[in-house]
């Protein structure tokens, strides 16, 4: 199988954190939501696959191209949008597709007119006079038209207001069904991430907690109200957040099944209800988890 | 690539480039006019200006406005764009110190200059080429500075501290001192110690641009 992206035994030290990824290898073709708390790793993550940041350990191979040696080449394959991405204010859109052509080689005029339209973007107007929207479109619209086949995005909604988030990531949504690629989107709107990802890796910590394809993730994760009788003690495999004592309890299970409710049935608990989880519901569940296993270990 | 940087280096910063030539053109008119003082003074209001405009204005601020992220997430290799904005960082620095010498070569008269003459004693032909070098040796660092620190503060004072360095050595040596007498006669005879200081200058120059893109390379971190 061929990759776009493969990362192995990755650790890239700061001063006060520390980002470990053991393996991460993406098929071309992956659409990868990356979730996580601030502070946890994703922006550093998408900056060393874009060769910005570099690691002090493991392999980085992107597009078939192994870093650092190769950086420049892929980034010729990589189109980045990221909210603290700036373009030059004082420059018109048309300018900045003039100069990213000149120095990229796969640029499709065709495809910047098409996006332009489609955005309804002023090409001579300056950069400065945009919204907030319009600049991420453009920025969008500049990545896009390098014909990537690896899109990286992070977080490039956050600086916008909801009306225009929801504009940009339906734009966003139709640019992406329209071809195969392979695209890395980082966010901490975990819905937006549901909503575009067929896999999601989460961070925490500086860890690579949970990569795993969407459906799967959320296929096992349920929350069970249940009744249970005096004295009763929670089974394996489940997780009780509820004060002792009380007859009404919520459940979470990362590994659900009709099996796993007969086990619980069997523990003298009365299943009331059944509910699938979000994906921000399973991450801060997870998030949880790993704040606990990290301060047994410490 | 490099090429492609500089052009576009040279379209966002267009207006200030139409300033420094409207501004040194019109010091040279006036310099050409009789005026000399004048027009000298305005070549070395621009000189001193981009001394610490350029490297904070084109290298620290795109660090700070993010637009450094916009370019080098593109095809560009951290050589490349360092090179690039040494080049295009002094390119435009040598246009008041090309004035500079045009002014002290072809307009001033020796007379005007030297013991008992203009207040702009430092531009005696003689002596031109050493303090220009000098500035660009200056230059050179804010740019190398820059392009390594990513940092204002620190530029400014790697402006300041040299500036203070080689202002310490100059005036040690203005034209109405006994070393300043030594050294024009010196020129003047074409010793060639004129010649190889002017030239260790250029070389420090240069080594301090090529230490500045060595070291953003080997970092490999461009951007924070």
């Amino acid at each position: 199988m061929s990759y776009a992206v493969r990362i192995r035994a990755l650790e890239k030290r700061y001063p006060r954190f520390r980002l470990r990824v053991p393996v991460l290898e993406l098929p071309h073709g992956t659409l990868l939501g990356v979730v996580g708390p601030n502070g946890a790793g994703k922006s550093t993550l998408l900056r060393i696959l874009l060769g910005l940041v570099r690691p002090e350990e493991g392999r980085v191979e992107v597009l078939g191209h192994a870093y650092p040696e190769k950086e420049a080449d892929a980034r010729g394959d990589i189109g980045f949008l990221s909210e603290d991405l700036r373009l030059y204010e004082n420059a018109s859109l048309e300018w900045h597709e003039q100069f990213v052509a000149s120095v990229s080689p796969r640029w499709d005029g065709g495809v910047a007119g098409e996006l332009a339209r489609r955005f309804q973007l002023d090409r001579t107007q300056r950069v400065g006079r945009l919204s907030a929207g319009q600049r991420i479109k453009a920025a969008l619209l500049l990545a896009l038209a390098r014909r990537p086949r690896l899109l990286v995005l992070d977080e490039p909604t956050a600086a916008l207001d909801p009306s225009a988030r929801r504009e940009v990531l339906a734009e966003l949504m139709a640019v992406l069904l329209d071809e195969d690629r392979t695209v890395v989107f980082s966010s901490h709107f975990t819905q937006d991430v549901e909503r575009i990802a067929d896999r999601v890796i989460f961070l925490n910590q500086g860890d690579l907690v949970v990569d795993e394809h969407v459906p799967d993730l959320l296929g096992r994760w349920r929350r069970l109200h249940v009744s249970v009788p005096r004295d009763w003690h929670c089974p394996l495999g489940f997780r009780d957040d509820t004060g002792p004592g009380n007859r009404a309890r919520t459940l979470v299970s990362g590994g659900w099944s009709p099996c796993a409710g007969t086990t619980l049935e069997l523990s003298g608990a009365i299943l009331e209800q059944v509910d699938r989880m979000s994906l921000e519901e399973i991450f801060l569940t997870h998030a949880l988890i790993h704040a606990e296993s990290s301060e047994e270990a410490s | 690539m490099i090429r492609q940087l500089l052009w576009k280096d040279a379209y966002l910063y267009r207006r200030v480039i139409s300033l420094v030539l409207i501004v040194i053109g019109a010091g040279l008119a006036l310099a050409l006019a009789g005026r000399a003082m004048i027009g000298t003074t305005l070549i070395l209001d621009v000189l001193i200006g981009l001394l610490f405009y350029l490297p904070v204005r084109t290298i620290v601020d795109e660090q700070r406005n993010r637009t450094a992220v916009f370019v080098l997430t593109l095809p560009v290799r951290p050589d490349e764009y360092a090179i690039a904005k040494a080049l295009g960082n002094l390119a435009l620095f040598l246009v008041p110190v090309a004035a500079l010498w045009a002014v002290a070569k072809w307009v001033l008269p020796e007379t005007a200059v030297g013991a008992g003459g203009s207040v702009l004693a430092f531009l005696h032909s003689g002596w031109i080429p050493g303090l220009l070098a000098s500035s660009v040796m200056v230059f050179s660092a804010a740019v190398a500075v820059a392009l390594v620190t990513k940092s204002t503060d620190w530029t400014v004072v790697t402006v300041l501290v040299s500036l203070f360095l080689i202002a310490s050595g100059v005036f040690r040596f203005t034209p109405k001192s006994e070393a300043g007498r030594r050294w024009i006669e010196a020129v003047s005879n074409g010793d060639p110690t004129a010649l190889i200081f002017v030239l260790t200058e250029i070389g420090v120059a240069a080594g301090v641009l090529l230490w500045a893109v060595r070291t953003v390379v080997r970092r490999g971190q461009l951007v924070d």
